[in-house]
């Protein structure tokens, strides 16, 4: 039997398949929509609206800053204790709201994805750039205290902030895009996001100093403390707001191989998340 | 031999518009949904899932211009070759090419949020539907004219809108969209009769624009005023591609007098439908999605059916459908489904006329059973069987309201 015409006419497509996250830029009018959507169902119906994208935050760091540092005294030692505390709790943030938005993405807009073909990375994607823009704001909160208590400009701030943000941003989506993946077939992944939420506070130096951990672990064990990407973020956030501040703050060492690191974990993570998300995609429609 | 039309006789251009080639589609009924019952039914001997074959081996071709109409029984594997098409699922072999862009009125409103207004909810949607927000702009006076829906509507949330409305600005937005293979699934049924009236207008004039169509309905005067052309999918295979008013033949509602009807009524076909030798265990007729439970449940053991399902008008309508080891009903009147094993009981049931007969549906399972001198009983919609000693005596039946019988509660699937 001879190969069907239609096989090899570049006219023909294939329905179904797209490039993955590539084809997210393709419809990055759609992408906007899907955004708008998120900004504008967000705090549908509530009094204060966007006002709590402040309030959270603020009151997550007020309770770090009695507990953390008044009542067991960790802010000794650390200079301006609370913008420390806060430079670091917002990258956490912005990881935890990445990972679970995107993970939650797939399940949460299965009434399109059973019925209309779409890149389905779309989701998650759209769902990473809603966390972004309700990070800004913490991020535009934090600034605001840091210029009175005596900020000054450098350029390695901005890249600083930047890197922080793609690492973090990258790095959550790969996984959200794995978990988002296995969450179709199995819901309980949703509590295994959950655990890696949780060790993700206290895995980071936010609220304790890298010091800490430098002075007690040995060796490899600091090293590989230093390469989780969100530890990295972290510190590039502390290096953004906090220590243009704190005269004598003590910064871990190579920071920029640690960068480079990061940014490479968390494109591998992205792969590896993107090559899952493939995998599973197909059977996504029957099984949501 | 499956009867193929010559397919000269239909396309308008030398090339296809749709190809479908040896679609193969599996499901796998799991019975799991989290880690830990993976896990467990790893060590189990239990097989958690059942495969359902869905669509085995389709090919066709839709010809540019052309508008081919899917028939079928429910479950034969229509709308899952609509899924294929629309590249929502994946084939698990064959495969599927399409020239130009496709857009379907299966999703309609799928894209809505009701939290958004109407205006920008025709936005999304039709962003989704793969429209720019030029094109979109273009058209969103004919969408909203079309629609019939006022201007402080659109202004407001779509979640105060009345289902009616909300299909029809759905609709809308779908029918206004720049397609060249429109996929229609039953979606003619939106609004009120004024509104559907122009849907179909809207379909037919489409239709004279020479867009391909590809559409999956069960009303056969809908099918026949907008296709030339129809396939008959039987239990996911391809039974017969040609004219349409010989293809509606094949779905005509059986005549509800006869139980056999469905048999009967291929006699008057153009041309015998083909009946594949059937290798044992393997599904050969549809099963009545109500008895789809008792089918899978591992307790019945009903076995593969012998028999489609027969549509019942006596007796408040149900439907009855004999499987290997047993027969089961449908009450539509009482929303009960029960079955009984062959034996006696049965064979006395079918004597009285089956569901249709003065017994009714079947309402309990066997009571009694057990010892030599106990009265076994089996109630039925409209009284009780009963047979008192060995299995030599005779199967009574004494009429008796059901409000009286159903106070002891048969136990219901």
């Amino acid at each position: 039997m001879t190969e069907h015409p239609a096989l090899r006419d570049p006219e023909y497509s294939t329905p179904g398949t797209s490039l993955g996250l590539i084809s997210v830029f393709r419809y990055h009018y759609l992408l906007g929509l899907l955004l708008k959507k998120g900004v504008v169902t967000r705090y549908y119906g509530s009094v204060l609206g966007w006002a709590w994208s402040y309030i959270r935050p603020l009151a997550q760091f007020f309770m770090y800053y009695v507990v953390i540092g008044i009542l067991l005294g960790v802010s000794r030692g650390v200079e301006y204790f609370p913008i420390y505390l806060f430079s670091g709790i917002i990258v956490i943030n912005l990881f935890s709201e990445t990972f679970r938005a995107t993970t939650d993405a797939v399940l949460g807009n299965k009434a399109l994805i059973r019925k209309v073909y779409l890149p389905r990375e779309l989701f998650p994607v759209a769902a990473a750039g809603g966390a972004i823009i309700h990070f800004l704001p913490q991020a535009v909160v934090l600034f605001i205290v840091c210029l009175f208590n005596g900020w000054h400009f450098t350029w390695m701030q901005p890249l600083a902030f930047v890197l922080s943000m793609i690492i973090v941003v990258l790095f959550a989506l790969g996984l959200g895009l794995f978990f988002g993946a296995l969450n179709v077939l199995y819901r309980d992944s949703k509590n295994f996001v959950d655990l890696i939420l949780m060790f993700a506070t206290w895995s980071s130096p936010v609220l304790y100093t890298f010091e800490k951990v430098r002075d007690r672990a040995p060796d490899w064990l600091y090293h590989l403390y230093m390469a989780n990407p969100v530890t990295t973020a972290v510190e590039l956030s502390h290096s953004t707001f906090w220590a243009p501040i704190a005269s004598d703050a003590a910064r871990p060492g190579g920071l920029m191989m640690n960068s480079a690191i990061g940014i490479g974990l968390a494109i591998v993570a992205l792969l590896i998340g993107q090559l899952v998300f493939r995998k599973k995609e197909g059977q996504f429609a029957q099984n949501l | 031999m499956p009867r193929i039309s010559d397919p000269s006789n239909f396309m308008h251009s030398s090339k296809p518009t749709i190809v479908v080639h040896d679609l193969v589609k599996t499901f796998s009924l799991k019975h799991t949904q989290s880690f830990k019952e993976s896990f467990v039914s790893m060590f189990s001997k239990e097989d958690r899932t059942t495969d359902f074959r869905a669509l085995n081996g389709v090919s066709f071709e839709v010809g540019e211009g052309e508008a081919l109409a899917v028939l079928g029984h429910n479950g034969s594997g229509k709308s899952t070759t609509l899924k294929l098409i629309s590249g929502v699922q994946q084939p698990d072999s064959g495969w599927v090419r399409t020239r130009g862009r496709i857009g379907g009125l299966l999703e309609v409103g799928a894209g809505f949020h009701p939290d958004l207004t109407g205006n920008d909810n025709i936005y999304l949607n039709a962003a989704i539907l793969g429209m720019s927000k030029d094109e979109t702009d273009a058209r969103y006076d004919e969408i909203v004219e079309f629609s019939g829906i006022s201007e402080e509507f659109l202004d407001s949330e779509v979640k105060r809108y009345s289902s009616g409305m909300k299909s029809r600005l759905g609709f809308s937005v779908a029918v206004h969209t720049e397609v060249d293979v429109l996929l229609v699934d039953e979606v003619l049924s939106v609004g009120d009769a004024a509104f559907k009236a122009k849907c179909n207008d809207k379909i037919l004039e489409m239709r004279e624009q020479g867009k391909t169509m590809f559409v999956v309905s069960h009303s056969i005067g809908t099918v026949r005023k907008l296709c030339q052309r129809g396939i008959v999918l039987n239990q996911g295979e391809l039974i017969f591609d040609g004219p349409i008013d010989e293809a509606v033949e094949y779905v005509r509602p059986p005549k509800v007098d006869k139980p056999r009807a469905p048999r009967a009524a291929s006699a008057q076909k153009p041309e015998p439908r083909p009946k594949p030798e059937a290798p044992v265990n393997e599904t050969r007729f549809t099963i009545a999605p109500e008895f789809m439970y008792l089918f899978l449940s591992k307790e019945t053991q009903l076995g593969q059916p012998v028999d489609d399902p027969v549509e019942i008008a006596e007796n408040g309508g149900g439907i009855l459908q004999r499987f290997e080891r047993g027969t089961a009903t449908r009450s539509h009147a009482l929303s009960i489904t029960q079955f009984t094993r062959p034996g006696v009981f049965l064979d006395a049931y079918i004597a009285a006329g089956g569901p249709q007969g003065k017994w009714g549906f079947i309402v309990g399972r066997v009571e009694g059973a057990g010892s030599i001198d106990e009265t076994v009983r089996i109630r039925f919609q409209n009284g009780i069987a009963s047979r008192t000693g060995g299995s030599e005596s005779p199967v009574e039946f004494s009429p008796a309201k059901l409000g009286a019988v159903t106070s002891t509660s048969a136990p219901t699937v």
